[in-house]
């Protein structure tokens, strides 16, 4: 019995023991033990050159970097909780003197520590509206096939997982990183993935450029969730038992606004855990490390109603709780068409209020009035917080009106509203205005190019007019839009009609660019606007314009097609000051028609902080061929086409020349459509910037800027870039009927950078004799690759086109020899 | 023979008035494109040893013959390789099972007959190096032949620290440590007369120092330095990237002591990564992002 006794205390205290270690073991055991880890967080030290800045709310300025340092700490704090090694590319964000660690040293440092993994955190950017979770793995790319398969395991794993504690909204994605990038197209390796000697991804867990997600990523509890889906995909790719314990979060919003909650306060219950939220517009809350059971969190923010949600937490799950709550602030009217005070308000248009918050529309339309008495219906949208009232018929011309609400309208939630919005409610909202009288006066032109009497300095096929109010579209026609060479006949043309806002514009595409030396004259006429009142055929508008005699030679800076990796986008550009929100990004959907092979152009979207004291948005190219491209200013014009906005903006060029930065003068950007606008390096008077106001040695490319004119710009807006080249006169005699060159030349291909055909023009002068002409292209190796011409050619100007279809990119020579002549010169075939 | 590299400017064109490294020539080895050339970690006058960018084994170039070899294919055994003093043997470390459960091994083969030795498997092995004709390594951190070495052996890093092999004993050289900040190394290479190590720490840049870690010079950020054959200069890769790519990275030299430093390459259709410096010729090995080998003949002058 003793022996049996004794025994069984023994068996008790170790079922004791295992009772006690077991929970422990699962809670705390170290499950990823041996494992190591090397990640990085992607960027750092707030240096534009290689981080990405944003403010999309004013002076709420978000890189992410710091996002992305967020994120690594808490894998690091939550992998070494399972037990594994882990070492971060940087522990700090603080880099003072802009050297945070190069993409080598990043994948040296896991190298040189014999890592099992290797992860980069990033956030993405696009358009300002996609929003999905991508992972990016490197790609051999002889074979097209991941640089480690494991890695494509991994980042399947991933993907999904950073999506679903995300909830980005597109489908999650895994890429090679050479094709995504556009794989023989300019496509490349990721520079922190490139060098591994172990497997490895990079996570762009959500995109940072959409709003709602940038105001996200600024919460760090946010940050966690995406921590957490990482240590989750690690231990399931190295098998390791799920965690138990969860997650539960969700997002508070304002009812009817859809506003976020800021300093929100939630309860957690049992434990009275308290999650207190940030003022960065998101309305995150979060609880993590719950073990299995039931909870009720309870929501508690000031100025809000209260309310609360019992849920279940089962093993290791993520719960999610979003709420809407009704403010106890009064409504007010935030804005109104038209303003308050308008004494030209179009008679046919309706009037629309924007409330606070959602209105209970019943006691609104009680409230409603408009005096003198108007007849018409009252509309609600946007969760009953946008009022329209449409009158039955066009109002009254150079009448005063009042529209009234009083005081028994009240929001959804019952709140009386707030009529002068000064915080205390009870007191009606008064809207005046005065009618303007009926639209009798044509269109007229307010911007045109080229304007009357100007030479141009190159030939174009773009020719622009902008009017001062919308067109009837039908009217927009060949026949009313008229260019005419003086002295010969009709050109062959194509009209783009461009609507915007209340004004509009018209590109006239030519079917062959103007010819050098010429004279044209241009008429409008029968053109209407949207009420029918026409520019009279008895009376067109018509201009004239030329011309310089001197024919041009195109060389290519960014074709601005396939991509602005080059670029460094606005908002990260230390010189950018007074923006609110900027992007620069590709587009296929607007592009300048009569450039060859055309397939996208660069799209500038921005706005103006009017509060600032300063404003300048610099879109600067920072790498490859944009800044690989040298010219001097001698003969050679800058030129980009420019989508105008009419937005009097104001636009110019800056190049960088060997002391440092000069700039053109400012084009205002009165016109809507494409133009070209043109620097002449030589001729054109410099604006003030940086440099000393003159044009010294070799020139690269540096950035378009843009600048708000108080008073006179627009607020925001929207532009689109295309073909960004230099022009270069050459000596030519325009006129004859043909042209016998005394000078033997090889002029620069055209397009260049090229894919894959160019053309290469060159001249044969008197006195080559008998002697063959042979044109040969020739790689960089000297092997010869392809021979254009071999034969004997009579003096004169010729061009061959070159298909490099066959040929990878990369750059090419190509050679002119004709007896003891012989020219040389370089081309870059850019896949 | 080499074939002629055309594109890469070959000369700084103004002499200083101080000793500095000047290119004199650059050619580039005729390999096939079919793969991403990295690395070049071992040459002398006959033949250079590189990988390729994803360390998928080792390949020899011989000049003379103009003729490329594969030496192994063994996954990641580009990474950390060693040629033995007399040339006759090479030591690496190959990756078999990257997945869960990681299995290395650290290999010697005899580069004349092709036969191999597996040295050691393990997790967690670090390179391999040479302390005369034994390959000393580390098998989770505990050192293999470590009685062998009797001249200053670095074997790389290890928990982030330096590694040095010093007369039969193992030494972790932190020279920058800092109490609450992790000091992590990257790129340590002892001085042709084994009295001093250049190395990369990840925030405070490269620097020089004793074989006790005392700071000798604090040199900034140099990427990938590595010793000239007389241990004069330094040649590193001043290299730039927008976050996601690398965008530029030209070679330069520097004093040991920093106080001279030059420009050496000046490309703009090139990348120039990772030198190597011959430690029988004035030669600089290096790769191209692109992934072509470069050989460049240096001269130093304004003495």
């Amino acid at each position: 019995m003793r022996s049996m006794a004794s025994g069984f205390r023994v068996q008790v205290r170790m079922l004791a023991l295992a009772i006690f270690i077991l929970p422990m073991f699962v809670s705390f055991g170290q499950t990823l033990n041996g494992v190591k880890f090397c990640i990085d967080p992607g960027h750092g030290g707030n240096n534009p050159a290689n981080d990405r800045r944003i403010e999309l709310d004013p002076g709420n300025v978000f890189w992410e970097s710091e996002g992305n340092f967020q994120k690594a700490l808490r894998l690091d704090t939550l992998l070494r909780a399972q037990g594994a090694w882990v070492i971060l590319t940087r522990y700090t964000n603080s880099y003072p003197n802009d050297d945070e660690p190069t993409l080598t040293q990043r994948w040296q440092l896991a190298n040189a520590n014999n890592v099992n993994w290797f992860h980069s955190i990033h956030s993405n950017a696009f358009n300002g509206s996609t929003n999905y979770t991508l992972v990016l793995l490197k790609e051999n790319i002889s074979t097209r096939q991941p640089a480690f398969p494991q890695a494509l395991t991994m980042s399947n794993i991933i993907s999904p997982k950073i999506k679903a504690i995300l909830r980005t909204p597109g489908n999650p994605q895994v890429a090679l990183d050479y094709t995504f990038y556009g794989g023989p197209n300019g496509g490349f390796n990721l520079g922190v993935l490139n060098g591994l000697a172990m497997p490895g991804e990079l996570s762009e867990g959500s995109f940072h450029d959409v709003l709602s997600e940038y105001r996200k990523l600024q919460n760090r509890a946010y940050n966690k969730m995406e921590s957490y889906a990482l240590r989750n995909s690690f231990m399931q790719y190295w098998t390791v038992p799920a965690d138990t314990q969860g997650i539960v979060a969700g997002f508070q919003t304002e009812f009817g606004t859809g506003r976020a909650l800021n300093y929100s306060r939630v309860v957690l219950l049992p434990g009275n855990r308290v999650y207190t939220g940030d003022q960065f517009n998101n309305g995150f809350f979060m609880f993590d490390q719950l073990v299995p059971g039931q909870y009720q969190v309870r929501f508690e923010t000031p100025g809000y109603t209260t309310d609360s949600a019992s849920f279940t937490m089962t093993s290791g799950a993520t719960v999610f709780i979003d709420k809407q709550f009704e403010s106890f602030a009064a409504p007010t009217v935030v804005s109104s068409v038209p303003v308050n005070g308008d004494t030209i308000f179009s008679a046919e248009r309706s009037i629309v209020l924007q409330f606070s918050k959602t209105m209970d529309t019943a006691s609104v339309r009680r409230g409603f009035s408009i005096t003198p008495n108007a007849a018409g219906r009252l509309l609600w949208a946007n969760s009953n917080s946008t009022l329209t009232f449409d009158p039955d018929a066009v109002l009254p011309f150079f009448v005063h009106y009042t529209v009234k609400v009083d005081t028994q309208a009240r929001s959804g939630g019952g709140q009386q509203i707030d009529g002068d919005g000064n915080g205390v409610p009870g007191d009606p909202y008064f809207l005046r205005f005065k009618t303007r009288d009926v639209d009798v006066v044509p269109p007229q032109i307010v911007a045109s190019y080229p304007s009357a009497g100007v030479q141009l300095a190159s030939p174009t096929s773009v020719l622009n007019v902008t009017f001062d109010e919308l067109l009837n579209a039908g009217t927009v026609t060949v026949t009313n839009v008229v260019i005419q060479k003086i002295g010969g006949s009709l050109l062959t043309r194509t009209l783009e009609y461009w609507p915007l806002g209340t004004r509009s514009g018209i590109n006239v595409y030519l079917a062959s660019p103007l010819e050098a030396g010429a004279s044209y004259r241009m008429r409008v006429s029968g053109v209407t606007d949207v009420v029918g009142n026409p520019i009279p055929n008895s009376s067109p508008i018509i201009w004239e314009f030329s011309v310089a005699p001197q024919s041009v030679e195109y060389t290519t800076i960014d074709r601005l097609d396939t991509s602005v990796a080059h670029w460094l986008p606005p908002s990260s550009n230390p010189s950018t000051i007074g923006v609110g929100i900027s992007t620069f990004q590709l587009t296929t959907t607007r592009v300048v028609p009569p450039v060859p092979e055309n397939a996208g152009s660069a799209q500038l979207t921005y706005s103006w902080n009017t509060g600032a004291s300063a404003w300048l948005l610099r879109a600067q190219a920072v790498s490859g061929l944009p800044r690989n491209v040298r010219f001097r200013k001698a003969d050679n014009i800058l030129q980009t086409y420019v989508h105008g906005n009419g937005s009097r903006n104001q636009f110019r060029f800056a190049v960088e020349d060997s002391l440092g930065y000069e700039v053109s003068k400012w084009y205002s950007l009165d016109w809507i459509g494409w133009r070209l606008v043109e620097w002449d390096l030589e001729r054109d008077t410099l604006g003030s910037w940086t440099g000393n106001g003159q044009l010294d040695g070799e020139l690269r490319f540096d950035s378009f800027q843009l600048r708000y004119v108080l008073g006179t710009s627009a607020s925001s807006g929207q532009l689109n870039f295309d073909q960004l080249q230099v022009a270069r006169r050459v000596i030519t005699s325009v006129g004859e009927e043909k042209t016998i060159p005394g000078e033997f030349s090889l002029g620069q291909n055209y397009p260049n950078p090229f894919n894959p055909t160019t053309t290469i023009k060159f001249t044969i002068p008197v006195g080559t004799g008998h002697a063959p002409s042979v044109l040969k292209v020739y790689d960089v190796l000297g092997k010869e690759v392809a021979t254009l011409v071999n034969e004997v050619k009579p003096p004169g100007e010729y061009q061959v086109q070159f298909d490099a279809s066959r040929l990878s990119s990369g750059v090419y020579l190509y050679r002119l020899e004709s007896g003891a002549m012989r020219l040389a010169k370089r081309m870059v075939l850019m896949r | 023979m080499i074939t002629k590299y055309i594109i890469i400017p070959l000369l700084c064109l103004q002499l200083p008035a101080y000793a500095q490294l000047k290119i004199t020539n650059v050619s580039k080895l005729p390999l096939p494109k079919s793969q991403t050339w990295s690395n070049v970690q071992a040459a002398d006058a006959k033949s250079a040893f590189f990988t390729t960018s994803d360390y998928q084994g080792i390949w020899r170039y011989v000049f003379s013959t103009k003729s490329l070899k594969q030496i192994t294919n063994s996954p990641r055994s580009g990474y950390g390789f060693a040629v033995s003093p007399d040339g006759k043997s090479i030591a690496f470390r190959r990756t078999l099972n990257e997945a869960r459960g990681r299995v290395q091994e650290v290999v010697l083969r005899n580069l004349s007959t092709g036969a191999e030795q597996i040295l050691s498997r393990g997790e967690n092995l670090s390179t391999p190096s040479f302390a005369g004709t034994k390959v000393v390594y580390a098998n989770e951190a505990k050192v293999q032949n470590l009685a062998a070495v009797t001249e200053p052996v670095l074997l790389g890093i290890e928990d982030t620290k330096i590694v040095l092999l010093e007369n039969g004993v193992k030494r972790l050289l932190d020279p920058l440590a800092k109490a609450g900040t992790p000091s992590s190394y990257i790129w340590p290479q002892l001085s042709p007369d084994g009295k001093l190590i250049v190395v990369t720490e990840m925030s405070l840049g490269a620097f020089v120092c004793d074989l006790k870690g005392n700071i000798i010079s604090r040199l900034g950020r140099r990427n990938c330095a590595v010793w000239t054959r007389d241990g004069k200069w330094l040649v590193y890769m001043k290299d730039v990237d927008d976050g996601h790519n690398i965008t530029g990275s030209d070679l330069f030299s520097i004093s040991s002591d920093g106080k001279k430093s030059a420009q050496l390459t000046r490309s703009t259709d090139k990348i120039e990564l990772y030198p190597f410096c011959s430690p029988v010729e004035d030669k600089i090995f290096c790769n191209t992002l692109d992934g072509d080998i470069l050989v460049m003949t240096y001269a130093e002058v304004g003495r």
